[in-house]
């Protein structure tokens, strides 16, 4: 990685460390789009411009296992930028990651993950979740998405949008971001920085914001090792949009991608209750 | 109030805290599984959303695998000339912990090996699954109950320790159980702790049957997992560390050039290691 990047972000890290933690500011252009993601409709559409590295054994999976979408398991996507889209309402979630030829898919609907990927051959589009053209349904992990927050495409951009969720709203593991500084840029643009240390992690996050709209994210993570060695990870977001207006077309198989689930027939025992992922009114004993 | 009165009000409550004592309590067995998986040698046999397992643990080695009957293999029983050529022979486990080592057996004859220390290496291919071989070991999260200490867990700071709650009888299907409740918070960042996971321990006169994990946020509650208890106690875990002595072992694949020839580097066999 270049020098020149680590000096600017251990400066900006610098720079953030000596003004006071502000909580995050009453009126932070960031704000709006906290509350989209909080009413739960919306569509995000993203290049991330730096590709994902490769996972290494010091990446360790979490016991509950990984809420975002495992680009960088994919041999083909691992030193590629990608495009991810996201989009939510009612509950439901689609989201994808991928470039032209190869797309890593998730659609969450009614408490099932439907995994598949989908590939460009020539012209023609094909599905592949359990089989060619089929897929069947997994039950949802809420563990993780609870645990490592919600997944919004690549982990990448997963950490960059959950810094921005509410403190009550957000695992203990997630951190505790603060707004560090914010200013105008020369060419004409604002950003707000935001910062937070997580699992001994220094992490920077700057928002850029063309009037009000949030045009990309660029974030720095660091930390030392025991042999002294910086270990770090440096991230560019374009957005490309981030509205309130979810994509109901996305949220549905594709047409030529068959549900192949082997539905068990619904139990009436109220104990199964525990076990429908809806609402209880009470504890289920 | 008469002094009547009162000695029998005393009794009375004597008598109520000593029937919720025997219905509230947690089951004895509880404990009996915590100095089982505090000491380390154990062999459980179970069944999750992920299929069925073995795992064991004997004097500081652990020990997994996918398919739970290890008398024999499956070639020996369906074929008895089998005993004789093939069968005769201990079946290996999946995943193996032993001396400080890892090992993982990728074929019937074959395994590859990591040292510990050397498990957060960064030349390790990641595709071989290093990264979550400590997990595979480790106890599941419903039995991790009675041990949350378990240290091929690795811990999340989110989630808190699950305690002891209350006891009562919940059904699963059609029967009903002794259940033992146990909650663990959940805390977010402003340190919030009111989701939490529920683990219901299920027992069948005495013994643990079910394990039930569920996360609940406010009213709305969200399934995690179901175990199904095959047994606990009942087997010698000695049995499920029986290796075949010929196994070759190979080191760990760390992108060097036996990596890159395909032609992994044998350190030796299971017999000698």
């Amino acid at each position: 990685m270049k020098r020149g990047f680590w000096h600017t972000a251990v400066g900006l890290l610098t720079v953030t460390a000596f003004l006071a933690p502000l909580p995050f500011a009453a009126a932070a252009k960031i704000d709006p789009y906290r509350e989209i993601l909080r009413q739960g409709a919306y569509t995000i559409r993203y290049d991330n411009l730096t590709p994902a590295p490769r996972v290494t054994n010091r990446d360790r999976a979490d016991l509950y296992g990984k809420s975002a979408l495992s680009v960088e398991r994919s041999d083909y996507l691992l030193h590629r930028q990608t495009k991810g889209v996201i989009t939510a309402a009612d509950g439901d979630r689609y989201e994808e990651v991928g470039d032209d030829k190869f797309v890593m898919c998730r659609l969450s609907k009614g408490g099932e993950d439907f995994f598949f990927t989908r590939y460009k051959k020539g012209d023609k589009t094909e599905y592949y979740g359990t089989g060619r053209n089929r897929v069947e349904a997994n039950e949802k992990n809420y563990f993780a998405e609870l645990v490592e927050g919600k997944s919004y495409g690549d982990a990448d951009m997963s950490a960059l949008i959950n810094a921005i969720m509410p403190d009550g709203e957000k695992s203990a593991k997630l951190g505790r971001y603060r707004l560090a500084a914010a200013g105008k840029l020369k060419d004409g643009g604002e950003y707000e920085d935001y910062r937070a240390v997580v699992d001994g992690k220094d992490k920077v996050i700057r928002y850029y914001f063309n009037g009000d709209k949030l045009a990309r994210i660029a974030s720095a993570s660091y930390s030392r090792r025991g042999d002294g060695k910086i270990d770090g990870r440096k991230c560019i977001i374009n957005i490309r949009e981030f509205s309130a207006t979810p994509d109901k077309t996305l949220l549905k198989l594709p047409e030529g991608l068959k549900d192949d689930t082997k539905r068990k027939a619904k139990n009436d025992d109220k104990n199964a209750a525990a076990h429908s992922g809806k609402n209880n009114a009470e504890v289920p004993r | 109030m008469k002094p009547s009165a009162k000695v029998s009000a005393v009794w009375t409550a004597f008598f109520l805290l000593v029937a919720c004592g025997t219905v509230c309590a947690e089951q004895p067995a509880a404990d009996e599984y915590r100095q089982m998986f505090r000491a380390g040698n154990f062999c459980i046999e179970f069944k999750d959303k992920w299929g069925e397992r073995v795992l064991a643990g004997f004097k500081g080695m652990r020990m997994e695998r996918t398919s739970y009957r290890f008398s024999e293999s499956n070639a020996a029983w369906l074929n008895p000339l089998g005993k004789i050529f093939d069968g005769s022979g201990p079946q290996n486990p999946e995943t193996l912990f032993k001396d400080g080592k890892y090992y993982q057996f990728v074929e019937r004859d074959q395994a590859i090996m990591c040292d510990e220390t050397e498990l957060f290496g960064e030349n390790l291919d990641p595709r071989q699954g290093w990264d979550t071989i400590a997990q595979k070991l480790a106890l599941p999260d419903e039995l991790a109950v009675f041990y949350w200490t378990d240290s091929f867990r690795k811990a999340n700071e989110a989630v808190a320790a699950p305690q002891y709650v209350e006891s009562f009888k919940k059904k699963h299907g059609a029967k009903e159980y002794d259940c033992d409740r146990y909650m663990g918070a959940i805390r977010t960042v402003a340190g919030d702790q009111d989701t939490k996971i529920v683990y219901d321990m299920l027992y069948d006169e005495g013994k643990l049957v079910w394990g039930e994990s569920f996360i609940m946020r406010g009213e709305t509650i969200y399934p995690v997992n179901t175990l199904e208890i095959y047994s606990m106690l009942g087997k010698q875990p000695t049995e499920a560390f029986k290796l075949a002595k010929k196994t070759k072992v190979y080191a760990a694949g760390t992108g060097d050039m036996s990596d890159l020839l395909e032609k992994p580097l044998q350190i030796g066999t299971m017999g000698e290691l």
